[in-house]
């Protein structure tokens, strides 16, 4: 692959950068992206569209203390090709305020919606202040967007008090509402991370889970070429509620395997030789990048760096992971294995040489109090199997124990103040006390994790399952399991991490409440659940493992 | 996609090639100069079946000369009544390599026979290409698979199947979930109903049902197990014409006697030998056979 990798989100060549950035209250500057000769290619302004050319919504992330960056496309009909747009760069204005109703601009300019972008916007607005709420909206001939609130980080220096972000993952379209979405958009938070799986290369059928929104032919087959996974985000973010969380904070977002598809590692996939399978990595990640309030370039071909890390003042850091692009192939064959040799190989890798490296070397020069890496794969080791003898999941980092025995040692011997580990893809809520070596109880706790549940992949699920009772049963570390949707909340402070489990007892229905199945605290100092409270369970509180969707080693062959 | 195997038809093909498109990249990635992507189709003419399942792949071959990746836009436009799953096709093409695409082409139900056009221009500006299709009416009468072709419907479909599967005449379970098959997609729920319809009333007197039935996929391990196959009466009820319980066979035959005459069949799924998913790889009905 060897390509080089952008270390760290602000610190790039910023001869490299696709945006101009410029400072002076009020000035009026221009956010192009680079003036490439495209004679054929002419930017028109258009007064008048067929309809809403904001229905996707908008969207801001990547916060920085000064910066922050905004995100929309232009689609005025968006399940059509090129979401009804014509193949020419159209202007798009746009304002960030520091009051909801506009009275307070202090940063507006014009953008280019390309249609080589699929007429998306990606504007890196600078010269804000830190610490700071702002609110934005993007105007294009006479419409005028909704409004969206966000937030730029403290000044690295920073002691903030507090800081309060949600976590997400997993929102198959097919398998049931938004609900959880609508319920995090009313939180008050400072930031929303998104661990993968945005998207789903499945295709859609009409008579899915969405029996209300029936749509086009063309999104019943898998997604393989750019205008596919075009078309699916388009689908996706039609949804008011993930437009009403997007709208509500500013996102930290990174892949899992579903924006390419169903595990693949790096360019591994049984549906095609690497040589055939980069062209179907090459559009996807080109998609994920056109509809995702990213900093970065834009991918050219099938590599991206997307890891990347966010310092909130001195309180916390982000680690934000990619666990796909570089990771060596499943180990035996991928699925569920018990006795698999190649899952100790210590040449194989999940994180990729450079990433690992990078990562640890940003633990070690870390000045934050909490140090988390948000990524996308269950940490702790997960034993399918309550008789004697061991199952693991190939896809999971127990498929990958070197790998995740260097990361883990790597914390200890650096001592990395009060280590968090953030994870999604199963599709399940668990809380694990992540121990030096899990096969020995006596071992140091050196890290807590906090596996969040999926907003809607699954389906309604319950509140406890078989899968659940035997990951309880044969291993000691997990504290708890939830089967259900949902998303996370975690209210930080120097003293103590807070986290919720936040769940909605069904999906497949409208209109589902939200409530707190369980809460843990983690002290300053302390790495494991130190405190936990729980509430009754509420919807399906039992499901055996014929009823229930299970865990992905189990799910069967790969496509 | 199989770009390697396409790569030696079209070092065949292109010595005879006339009015391959050419398309110097306006697309972000490839400079100017640098990027340079032509365009082939390769499937020839089309015979496609008047049904919603009678379509056929259009193949189409991008080739990228140049040292620089591109992204590219086919736009596809069918003559009436010709339809196409889809209007525009975008792809990355890497340097000095080439991507097929297939773009579905069929004719609505009752079309008639003919030989119509699909469009193809690479770029929104690109020059044309026509891509020759020819449309058959569905057979009817004595002999004729009433089902090939749909109507046909489904309780659900899994995402990664298509509702045609069960009646587009590969009967195959070689070909299961790669080219062929309906896997419902609704796990461990039944029943699971998958139903063909005729547009008329049909006098039929056999019907052949396939379910999942290979070496890697035996149907006593992945095929349906009860199931009842019925047959629409005039006042809308479904009639029950054969009962199938403890199933373990790839293929199953059942002759209504005396002859029915119906505008729909449809089998109703109530257990498969894995217990989670029911799979037909393919349904036939047929009258004076």
């Amino acid at each position: 692959m060897g390509r080089n990798v952008e270390i760290g989100p602000a610190l790039s060549d910023p001869g490299r950068r696709r945006f101009l950035g410029y400072s002076g209250i009020g000035a009026l500057a221009l956010a192009f992206g680079p003036l490439q000769a495209e004679p054929s290619t002419l930017t028109r302004e258009v007064s008048r569209f067929k309809d809403n050319p904001f229905s996707l919504g908008i969207a801001s992330g990547d916060p920085l203390p000064d910066s922050v960056v905004l995100w929309t496309r232009l689609a005025p009909e968006p399940l059509a090709s090129l979401g009804g747009m014509e193949p020419h760069r159209v202007p798009v204005g746009w304002q960030v305020a520091e009051d909801a109703r506009f009275r307070r601009v202090v940063r507006q300019g014009t953008a280019t919606a390309r249609p080589e972008y699929a007429h998306s916007v990606h504007v890196d607005v600078r010269g804000l202040r830190p610490g700071r709420e702002y609110f934005y909206r993007f105007k294009t001939g006479n419409e005028i967007s909704p409004t969206g609130r966000t937030k730029t980080a403290p000044a690295p220096w920073a002691t903030a008090s507090a800081f309060t972000f949600g976590m997400v993952s997993c929102q198959a379209w097919f398998d049931g509402y938004y609900t959880a979405y609508g319920h995090l958009a009313k939180e008050d938070l400072d930031l929303v991370v998104h661990l993968g799986d945005y998207l789903y290369e499945y295709g859609v059928q009409t008579n899915g889970g969405r029996p209300d929104t029936p749509v086009p032919g063309k999104f019943h087959t898998p997604t393989i070429h750019l205008s596919d996974y075009r078309d699916r985000y388009a689908l996706y973010k039609l949804d008011p509620e993930l437009q009403a969380a997007h709208a509500m904070a500013p996102w930290l977002v990174t892949w899992d395997d579903h924006e390419v598809v169903d595990n693949y590692a790096d360019l591994a996939h049984p549906s095609a030789p690497p040589e055939d399978f980069l062209v179907r990595r090459a559009n996807a990640y080109r998609a994920y990048w056109e509809h995702m309030p990213l900093r970065t370039l834009e991918p050219t071909g099938q590599n991206m760096s997307l890891y990347r890390r966010f310092t909130f003042g001195r309180l916390l850091e982000f680690s934000v992971l990619d666990t796909r692009q570089y990771r060596s192939d499943q180990a035996c064959g991928d699925g569920l294995k018990t006795d698999c040799e190649q899952r100790l190989d210590p040449s194989r890798t999940l994180l990729g040489d450079a990433q690992e490296a990078w990562l640890l070397g940003g633990l070690e020069r870390s000045q934050a109090k909490w140090n988390v890496l948000a990524q996308q794969m269950m940490l702790s080791q997960v034993d399918f199997n309550t008789n004697p003898g061991q199952a693991f999941g190939m896809d999971l980092w127990d498929g990958y124990k070197p790998s995740r025995d260097r990361l883990l040692n790597g914390i200890v011997e650096r001592k990395v103040s009060n280590p968090i580990v953030l994870s999604g893809d199963f599709h399940r809520s668990m809380a694990a006390n992540v121990k030096q070596d899990f096969d020995d109880p006596a071992s140091p706790t050196i890290a807590t994790e906090f596996l969040g549940s999926s907003v809607s992949s699954g389906m309604d699920g319950a509140d406890m399952d078989e899968f659940g009772s035997q990951f309880l049963a044969a291993n000691d570390h997990i504290r708890f399991y939830n089967g259900q949707r949902g998303y996370m909340t975690f209210n930080v402070t120097p003293d103590t991490w807070n986290a919720s489990y936040r769940v909605v007892p069904y999906v497949r229905e409208r209109g589902a409440p939200v409530f707190t199945r369980a809460s843990f605290a983690v002290e300053d100092g302390k790495p494991g659940l130190q405190a936990d409270s729980k509430s009754a369970a509420r919807g399906r509180k039992y499901l055996s493992a014929s009823e229930v969707e299970p865990p992905e080693p189990l799910k069967g062959n790969r496509k | 996609m199989s770009v390697r195997k396409i790569i030696a038809l079209l070092a065949v093909s292109l010595t005879a090639v006339a009015g391959v498109a050419l398309y110097v990249g306006t697309a972000s990635a490839a400079r100017q100069g640098r990027g340079s992507v032509t365009m082939t189709v390769q499937s020839g003419t089309l015979d496609v079946l008047a049904a919603p399942c009678g379509g056929r792949p259009l193949v189409v071959d991008l080739a990228n000369s140049g040292s620089q990746g591109a992204y590219v836009d086919v736009f596809i436009t069918p003559e009436r009544p010709l339809v196409t799953s889809h209007d525009v096709i975008s792809t990355y093409v890497p340097p000095n390599d080439n991507v097929v695409l297939r773009a579905q082409v069929s004719a609505p139900l009752g079309s008639a026979g003919g030989t119509h056009d699909v469009s193809l221009r690479l770029g929104p500006r690109g020059p044309r290409q026509e891509a020759a299709v020819t449309v058959t009416p569905k057979p009817s009468g004595p002999g004729a698979n009433l089902a090939l072709g749909g109507p046909v419907s489904a309780s659900s479909t899994h995402g990664n199947f298509h509702v045609c599967g069960g009646v587009d005449g590969n009967a195959n379970s070689d070909d299961w979930s790669t080219r062929t098959g309906w896997n419902d997609g609704t796990r461990a729920v039944f029943p699971d109903t998958y139903t063909v319809a005729f547009g008329g009333p049909q006098p039929i007197d056999r019907i052949v049902l396939y379910t999942l039935d290979s070496v890697r996929y035996p149907a006593a391990r992945n095929g349906l197990r009860d199931f009842d196959v019925q047959v629409l009466g005039n006042g809308g009820e479904w009639t029950t014409v054969s009962r199938v319980r403890g199933n373990t066979k790839g293929r199953l035959e059942f002759s209504p006697d005396p002859v029915v005459s119906t505008t729909s069949v449809r089998v109703v799924a109530l257990a498969s030998n894995s217990g989670d998913y029911s799979r037909i790889v393919e349904l036939e009905v047929y009258q004076d056979s």
